[in-house]
């Protein structure tokens, strides 16, 4: 017998008395599991609360020790670093910054005063130069700079003369005189004339100094003969001449 | 009464979901449907000789289904999710096996000791009730022929054949392509094939010797 199988021999050989099954015990063993997973499930959701809230608290109580560790370690960072902050900081800050508190101040004491002293301010003074230094650099500079700051800004802000050829630092030409000055505007000529006379005898040096509006009574008095010019004195030659 | 029938009218996808809702009598019909399908397909593919490990494997089968009543959700049919499952461990067992050498060791062990004893025994019996008998003896050699084939090819037969599974159900069980699927059942029909005339021939041959 050489018989050739077909395939749907072979198949109907292999599904004839193919019923085999699984034990009882496996079967009881499965079903058993399974009702057991139902009932176990159905407890678990009794208690599924209290579980529920014990695993939360758990996880809180481990979330806040990471918080905290976390905080804990922030603190020691900025507290590790901070000097180092401080330090290097003011290395940053140039010296610009330090006179801007000084500005308002000489502002205001530019304005409290009723008239403003002619001064000599070098023209390195005026330009505000930026320069970085060191904290302690700028401690001792801040004074001086603030000293400073009311010097050049006031000329420039005032639109003072600083090419004034007779102004001086001590400023006592103009004090002296005043009195004459004054005379003068009160139209008391015969004083004035008096009091100059007396003033250049005194201090012959001032022949240099005469202000402007006194030029005039200066110049008749020398003419007149009544004030005597000492050799020295050119400028008030030169200036005699430009009159004439 | 009324829910027995109900549960025997419902598909099987309905009773899974109905057992993920805690309904043991669900999962009672659920398993009275596909247990035997399953043990055969189970027990076919890891042979005669590994019994033990084939029950073991069936109710890791079932345990599986049952852990994962709650996540079950209905995107194919339930048959072709349980045997994937069955399939997968089917295959973990098979690289087990391999990993060892006992697989083919087995394998060739089952062929030499069929091949040469069972004509034989087969041949005895024949001379007895040799027309009861004759099928018999067909049906436990494409039985034994079935053992032999290649994993993969088993693997086919027996979803397609013994768990009654179309080609394309097939394909989505073992993640095969059509073709592959359609070639290894074609593989596995022509070793059948082979392998049952070969015992025919052997079991005539020893008969006759034996006269």
């Amino acid at each position: 017998m050489n018989k050739q199988f077909s395939d749907d021999e072979l198949i109907k050989l292999y599904q004839q008395n193919n019923d085999a099954m699984p034990p009882k015990h496996i079967d009881d063993a499965i079903l058993a599991r399974a009702a057991d997973a139902v009932n176990d499930e159905k407890v678990s959701d009794n208690k599924g609360l209290e579980s529920k809230s014990r695993a939360q608290k758990a996880t809180k109580i481990s979330n806040r020790w990471w918080q905290y560790s976390g905080l804990a370690a922030a603190i020691v960072a900025v507290a590790v670093l901070a000097p180092w902050q401080y330090y290097q900081d003011p290395m940053l800050v140039s010296v610009e910054s330090a006179e801007v508190p000084a500005m308002p101040k000489a502002k205001q004491a530019q304005e409290s005063a009723p008239q403003i002293e002619r001064v000599d301010v070098l023209a390195e003074d005026v330009q505000m130069e930026r320069i970085e230094v060191t904290g302690a650099r700028i401690e001792r500079a801040a004074p001086e700079q603030k000293a400073r700051a009311v010097q050049a800004v006031s000329p420039v802000m005032y639109g003072i003369n600083l090419s004034e050829p007779h102004t001086k630092p001590n400023g006592k030409p103009n004090a002296v005189f005043k009195d004459i000055l004054a005379k003068l505007e009160n139209k008391d000529e015969a004083g004035a004339q008096s009091a100059l006379i007396k003033l250049l005898k005194e201090k012959p040096e001032y022949h240099d100094d005469i202000p402007e509006p006194l030029e005039d009574l200066y110049l008749a008095l020398v003419k007149s003969g009544k004030i005597e010019r000492p050799e020295t004195s050119s400028k008030s030659d030169d200036k005699s001449k430009d009159k004439n | 009464m009324t829910q027995i029938a109900q549960l025997q009218s419902d598909t099987d996808e309905a009773l899974m979901l109905n057992y993920g809702k805690g309904s043991q009598a669900a999962f009672a019909e659920l398993y009275g449907r596909h247990k035997g399908p399953v043990y055969r397909y189970v027990c076919r593919q890891l042979g005669a000789k590994h019994q033990a490990k084939a029950q073991e494997l069936f109710q890791e089968v079932w345990l599986r289904v049952i852990d994962n009543r709650a996540s079950y959700t209905v995107e194919a049919k339930f048959s072709t999710w349980l045997y994937r499952i069955a399939h997968n461990l089917l295959i973990d067992e098979h690289r087990k096996h391999t990993a060892r050498g006992e697989h083919l060791a087995l394998v060739d062990e089952a062929h030499n000791d069929k091949e040469s004893a069972s004509p034989e025994v087969l041949s005895s019996n024949q001379d007895n009730h040799e027309s009861e008998l004759h099928n018999d003896f067909l049906q436990r050699a494409i039985k034994h022929c079935v053992e032999l084939l290649v994993p993969q090819q088993r693997d086919a037969f027996l979803l397609r054949h013994e768990a009654g599974f179309s080609a394309s159900q097939v394909c989505e069980i073992v993640e095969a392509k059509p073709e592959t699927v359609k070639t290894r059942l074609r593989y596995a029909m022509s070793q059948l094939r082979d392998c049952l005339h070969r015992k025919v021939d052997a079991s005539e041959t020893g008969g006759a010797r034996q006269a």
